[in-house]
C-alpha cells in the first residue's frame, strides 16, 4: 500500500509540477496582444471611437474596455462596453472614458487578460489572405496602401508583400490598411514561421512526458522488490526530477504567435491545425498545374517567400511525433540498461 | 453466530465507507460535468489554463511543510523534555500546556495578532507559519508517546555511551513512529486548513493559502471550484495513503492502552 500510494502520488505530484510550469507558459502565450485608443472629444461633443475598435466573431460584434481587475481577477483585462453607435468610420458613445481595444492579435473574451503593446516594432512581412466563397473580392488589388505589394493571387487567397508591418500580427490592423481583406482570413507569414519554429521544442516536451511515463512504469516493476531495487529506483527518481526543471528550460524556448492560437484553450489543437492546413492549402493554389512543372517536380508556388515557408514546414512538421518517439525510447533503453546492470550484478558466480 | 457478526459488521463498515466517500464522489463526478454534458475545461483552467491556482498550491504546501518541520523538532524536544527528564514545575508546565491546548482556536487570534504586530510579521508568511509551529498539541501527543518508553531501554542506551540526540535518533523516536505520524499528520491538516489565520493576520489577497483562496474563486463557476477542491484534497489523500498503516496501529495501540 506504501509503495503503491508513494508511486501514483509521485506521478501525480510530477504532473502537477510540470502543469505548474506549463500553465505559467500557456497564460503568457494565450493573453491576447493588443493596442489601445481614448475616446476623441471633449466636453462639448460626444466622445467617438474609430470604427476599428469594433471586433466582429461568431458571436457578434463588441466593442472592448480595458481595466485592471482585482483579487483572482488581477491584471489588466478586458470588458465589453455596451451603449454605442456607429455612424461612419467612428463610434458614437454618450460617455466614455480610459482605453478601448483597437486591435487584437486574436478574437477576445469577456473579463480575459490582455497585454496592451504601446509601440510595435516594425518589421517586413508577408500576409496571406484566405477568402471565403461568397467573400471573393472584385478587385484586380491597383490600389494597394504604401508598402504592400500583391505578390500572387489564385481564385480564393492573394499573398502580400508588407514592407513596414507593425509587430506583433494583428488580422483587424491588416484588414484596416487593405479595405478588400474585410471578411477574409488574414495570415502573416512570420506568425507562421514562428509556429513552425516551436516544433522542436513542442517534440522536445512530449519526449520528456512519454520519458517520465516509461520511467514511472519500470518504476512500478522495480518496486516489487524495492529494497533489492532502491539504487535503480532512485536513478529514476533523480532522473525524474531532472526532466522536471528541465521542464521549464524547453518552455522558455517556445514562443507561440498569438494571431494562431485557439481563442479560449491551447488544447483546442483543431483551431491550429486547421489554420496550418488552411494557409499550407492557399499556398498550394499558388503553384502552377502539375503539366506546368513536370511529372516529378513537386508543385510548390512562384514566391521564394511561399517556396521557403513550405520547405521549412517539410522539414519540421513531423518533429513532435519523432522527438515523442526519440523520449519514449530512450526511456525504454536507460530502463533496459538498468536491467543489464542488474543482471550482470546479480548472476549466480563460481570462485 | 461469529459469521453473522461479521455479515452484519461488514455492512456497517461498507455503509459508513460510502457515507464517508460519498461526498468526495459527488465532488469528484460533478468537476466532469456540465449542464452541456462531460467536460474536461474545468480541469484544463485549473491546471493549464492559469498559474495562479497551481502555484498558490505550492506556497501552500511549502508553507505547511515549513510548519510541519517546525512543529516535529519543537514537539520531539518539549515531548520528550516533558516525558524523560526531571525539572523544576514540570507538572504546572504540562498543566498549562493542556490549558493552552484546549483553548479554541478564535481566543488566541487577537492575542497572536497583537504580537505579530509588534514583531513586524502581520501580512507575511511568517504570520502563519511562527503561531502554528508552537501550537501544544503536539507536544501532548508526543509526550503522551514518549512515555511509554520504557526507562529500562533509556538507562541502557546512557551506560552505552548514548548521548541525548543519539537517544532521540535512534531509539526514541523509531519506537514512537505512529506518535509522529500522528503528529505530522495533524500539523500538516491545521495547516493546510487554516482559515481564520489568513484572514486575521494577512491582508494581500495574493498571499492567502488555497485554503482562504478557494472561497473567493469567481463564485460564477461552482464546477471550477470543485475541481480546486480535488486539486486541495490531493496532499492529505496522499499522507492518509502513505501513513495508513502506522495510523491504524496508533489507533490500536491507544486502544490496547
Amino acid at each position: 500500500m506504501k509503495k503503491r500510494a508513494l508511486l501514483i502520488f509521485i506521478l501525480i505530484f510530477w504532473m502537477v509540477g510540470a502543469c505548474t510550469f506549463l500553465a505559467m507558459k500557456i497564460e503568457e502565450q494565450m493573453i491576447p496582444k493588443v493596442t489601445s485608443v481614448e475616446p476623441d472629444g471633449g466636453w462639448d461633443s460626444d466622445p467617438s471611437l474609430p470604427a476599428d475598435c469594433l471586433i466582429e466573431d461568431e458571436n457578434g460584434t463588441h466593442l472592448y474596455k480595458i481595466y485592471e481587475g482585482t483579487g483572482w481577477e488581477a491584471g489588466t483585462r478586458v470588458a465589453e462596453e455596451q451603449g454605442w453607435l456607429q455612424v461612419e468610420d467612428k463610434l458614437m458613445m454618450s460617455s466614455a472614458w480610459g482605453d478601448y481595444v483597437q486591435y487584437s492579435s486574436k478574437p477576445l473574451r469577456e473579463g480575459e487578460l490582455v497585454e496592451v503593446i504601446r509601440n510595435g516594432d516594425k518589421v517586413e512581412d508577408h500576409w496571406l489572405a484566405v477568402f471565403p466563397e461568397d467573400l471573393i473580392p472584385e478587385t484586380d488589388w491597383k490600389d494597394l496602401p504604401e508598402g504592400v505589394k500583391l505578390e500572387e493571387r489564385s481564385e480564393k487567397a492573394a499573398q502580400f508583400y508588407v514592407e513596414d508591418d507593425q509587430a506583433p500580427f494583428m488580422a483587424g490592423r491588416a484588414k484596416s490598411r487593405i479595405r478588400e481583406l474585410a471578411g477574409a482570413k488574414v495570415y502573416s507569414f512570420n506568425d507562421m514561421t514562428q509556429m513552425l519554429d516551436n516544433f522542436t521544442a513542442l517534440g522536445l516536451l512530449t519526449g520528456m512526458f512519454m520519458a517520465v511515463l516509461i520511467l514511472w512504469i519500470f518504476s512500478c516493476v522495480y518496486s516489487k522488490e524495492a529494497k533489492r531495487n532502491r539504487w535503480y529506483l532512485g536513478v529514476n527518481l533523480v532522473l525524474g526530477v531532472l526532466l522536471l526543471a528541465c521542464v521549464p528550460i524547453v518552455l522558455n524556448s517556445i514562443e507561440l504567435p498569438s494571431s494562431l492560437l485557439p481563442r479560449e484553450r491551447i488544447t483546442d489543437i483543431g483551431t491550429i491545425t486547421g489554420a496550418i492546413d488552411e494557409f499550407f492549402g492557399a499556398l498550394k493554389g499558388f503553384a502552377p498545374p502539375a503539366s506546368d512543372t513536370g511529372f516529378l517536380s513537386p508543385s510548390l508556388p512562384k514566391s521564394v517567400a511561399g517556396r521557403e515557408i513550405i520547405e521549412f514546414k517539410n522539414m519540421v512538421i513531423m518533429r513532435p511525433v519523432l522527438y515523442g518517439f526519440l523520449g519514449a525510447l530512450f526511456a525504454a533503453l536507460l530502463a533496459l540498461g538498468e536491467k543489464v546492470v542488474m543482471y550482470i550484478r546479480r548472476r549466480p558466480r563460481i570462485k | 453466530m461469529k459469521t453473522k457478526t461479521s455479515i452484519t459488521g461488514n455492512i456497517f463498515a461498507w455503509i459508513f465507507a460510502f457515507i464517508s466517500i460519498a461526498p468526495f464522489v459527488y465532488v469528484l463526478t460533478l468537476s466532469f460535468l456540465t449542464p452541456n454534458g462531460i467536460t474536461f475545461g474545468y480541469y484544463y483552467d485549473v491546471f493549464l489554463g492559469s498559474p495562479q491556482y497551481l502555484l498558490r498550491f505550492w506556497k501552500s504546501l511549502c508553507i505547511c511543510l515549513v510548519i510541519v518541520a517546525g512543529q516535529l523538532v519543537v514537539s520531539i524536544l518539549a515531548g520528550y523534555g516533558f516525558a524523560k527528564c526531571d525539572f523544576p514545575g514540570k507538572n504546572l508546565l504540562l498543566f498549562i500546556l493542556m490549558i493552552l491546548m484546549v483553548l479554541p482556536l478564535q481566543v488566541t487570534l487577537a492575542p497572536n495578532y497583537i504580537m505579530l504586530d509588534k514583531l513586524g510579521l502581520l501580512d507575511t508568511y511568517s504570520a502563519l507559519i511562527f503561531p502554528s509551529i508552537f501550537i501544544p498539541l503536539g507536544t501532548f501527543i508526543l509526550t503522551q508517546s514518549f512515555k511509554s518508553v520504557s526507562e529500562d531501554i533509556i538507562d541502557a542506551a546512557k551506560l552505552d555511551g548514548c548521548g541525548l540526540f543519539r537517544m532521540l535518533t535512534r531509539i526514541v523516536l523509531p519506537m514512537n513512529t505512529s506518535g509522529l505520524v500522528c503528529v505530522t499528520l495533524l500539523s500538516f491538516l491545521d495547516g493546510w486548513n487554516m482559515v481564520e489565520q489568513p484572514i486575521a493576520y494577512i491582508k494581500d489577497f495574493q498571499r492567502y493559502p488555497i485554503s482562504v483562496a478557494l472561497a473567493y474563486v469567481p463564485p460564477a463557476d461552482p464546477t471550477l471550484q470543485l475541481v480546486c477542491c480535488i486539486l486541495v484534497v490531493l496532499p492529505p489523500l496522499f499522507l492518509f495513503t502513505y501513513f495508513n498503516r502506522e495510523l491504524v496501529e496508533g489507533i490500536v495501540l491507544a486502544e490496547v492502552k
